[in-house]
């Protein structure tokens, strides 16, 4: 999901870059505060491991394959605020050293993969983790949050290309959204597992964090940061959106259907009564997919849970 | 990078960082509609391809990174072509997004790590962010090697082949590196400090 050069115009990405040095700065203004001297090192190792994890390529069928963000695995063992701070200096260090996302659209994603994924993520997952209790709750929370952090930085990535014009919003978000929803699956699993892995070993790392998470200040910041992002990407999008169902329209011969009206149409389902109960049907339809992924998740959890008390503690060899 | 080094390879890297965003901000900036579009792109692609050329860039290296990213171009500029007359857009696009592509591979092969990291902390970079990228920058082959060792090792230990048990192989690894990284990192603070880092 790294944007490369070229994809966004220069507004959007002004405006993603802003946004993003906001959610970067908060998390560096944070982590200097709490982070101890002695573990500023760990910032750099997560950022490796992350980085390495990245490189991991997973098919989820159709020929293509998706590969991991990380980022709630990071917020959930490390905070918000490191989440944050170790994936813009992955997606920086990409960048710069293997042109894997571009350098103008650099803020763009890193407010995609590293605000919103991590923050974004991380509220998620102690969300779940209140309403779930125990270690099913966490496990629970880190993989629904890990899916819904790639859906929430799909989101985002689309609505970036679609006010930028680069790519038509009624192609690019249902291409992105599927796809991601796919490849989200494979960031829940590993994340869940890898999470449960820690656990098993030495639970002591979640339960006394080595950096102190965000307290409920960031997390305001960050969730302001979010709807905010949210409604500078969304706004030209809905007005946009007309010209979509205007191109279907045109394509269906609806457009005959349409009263001779010069208002805009920023109220379509009363001319197109065909297309806007498409978009009720389509919104339904995603909430259902995130309750029955939710729900995934939790099985998931039982079982991790359960095989864990079962299956003896794997034998690690290496110096 | 070449034996003896290129005059691009000694040219400080602010400049080279200068160029690339130049490059990339004039193609994004470059209107896609107009007629004379393309000649455009044409002439802006001089200078990522000469940069190769001057720059001695290793062809092979280049090729294995292309092969890698430019895919990713292609689909996305491919949505273009579910819409009718979508073709020139296409083509625009993805030329647009190459050149940028080669002007970022050309800099980050003539350019060292160390240097951008350099011309970042000038910027004002914050000092932890910088910190953490290069430290990153130095334990990214470490980490890939001892992946390899963990892997091996745990290949030479395990019996089954089904699909789910070599996901939890993947998970276990990737758990087991991080809680390495967690140990060794306050040992590397140690080591830092008596190096006289602050």
């Amino acid at each position: 999901m790294h944007i490369p050069d070229g994809f966004l115009d220069g507004t959007t990405s002004a405006v993603a870059g802003g946004l993003a040095m906001a959610g970067l700065g908060l998390a560096l203004l944070h982590l200097g505060r709490t982070l101890p001297q002695k573990r500023v090192p760990l910032l750099g190792l997560t950022a490796a491991f992350v980085f390495a994890g990245q490189m991991l390529n997973f098919p989820i069928g159709g020929g293509t394959s998706g590969h991991l963000i990380g980022a709630v695995l990071t917020g959930a063992l490390l905070g918000p605020s490191a989440a944050v701070v170790v994936l813009s200096a992955v997606l920086i260090v990409q960048a710069l050293l293997f042109g894997d996302g571009g350098l103008l659209v650099l803020g763009a994603n890193i407010f995609n993969l590293a605000v919103v994924a991590g923050a974004g993520g991380y509220m998620l997952y102690r969300l779940v983790g209140r309403l779930i209790p125990g270690r099913v709750g966490q496990l629970t929370g880190v993989a629904f949050a890990a899916w819904s952090s790639t859906m929430l930085a799909a989101t985002f990535c689309a609505a970036q290309l679609a006010t930028s014009g680069t790519i038509p919003a009624d192609v690019v978000f249902p291409a992105m959204l599927s796809v991601h929803a796919f490849i989200g699956v494979g960031e829940a699993a590993i994340t869940a597992l890898v999470f449960a892995a820690v656990l098993a070993s030495r639970p002591e790392v979640v339960d006394t964090p080595y950096v102190v998470p965000g307290r409920w200040m960031e997390w305001v910041a960050a969730g302001l940061l979010i709807s905010l992002g949210l409604v500078i990407f969304a706004s030209p999008f809905a007005s946009e959106h007309p010209d979509g169902l205007e191109f279907v329209a045109e394509e269906r011969g609806f457009i005959e259907l349409a009263a001779d009206n010069p208002i805009p149409a920023l109220i379509p389902d009363y001319k197109m009564p065909g297309i806007s109960s498409e978009a009720v049907a389509t919104g339904v339809a995603g909430a259902i997919g995130t309750v029955v992924m939710f729900g995934l998740c939790y099985l998931m959890a039982l079982a991790l849970v359960k095989g864990r008390r079962a299956e003896p503690a794997p034998v690690m060899a290496g110096p | 990078m070449s034996s003896r080094p290129t005059a691009i390879e000694r040219a400080p890297a602010w400049a080279k960082m200068l160029l690339a965003l130049g490059v990339v901000l004039t193609a994004t900036l470059l209107p896609r509609d107009e007629p004379w579009a393309p000649l455009a792109l044409a002439a802006l692609a001089i200078i990522p391809l000469g940069w190769i050329v001057l720059g001695r860039v290793n062809v092979r290296w280049l090729f294995w990174r292309l092969l890698l990213l430019e895919p990713v171009l292609v689909a996305m500029a491919a949505m273009w072509l579910f819409k009718p007359g979508g073709w020139p857009i296409f083509l625009i696009l993805l030329a647009r997004s190459s050149i940028c592509l080669l002007t970022l591979l050309a800099m980050s092969y003539t350019t060292s790590m160390s240097h951008m990291l350099r011309v970042l902390r000038a910027l004002r970079t914050p000092a932890l962010l910088v910190t953490t990228m290069a430290l990153m920058h130095r334990y990214l082959a470490s980490m890939q090697e001892e992946t390899l060792r963990m892997r091996r090792a745990r290949a030479a230990r395990s019996f089954s082949r089904r699909r789910s048990r070599s996901w939890r192989v993947l998970a276990t690894v990737l758990g087991q590196l991080f809680l390495r990284a967690l140990d060794r990192s306050e040992r590397i603070y140690a080591a830092m400090c008596a190096r006289g880092w602050r």
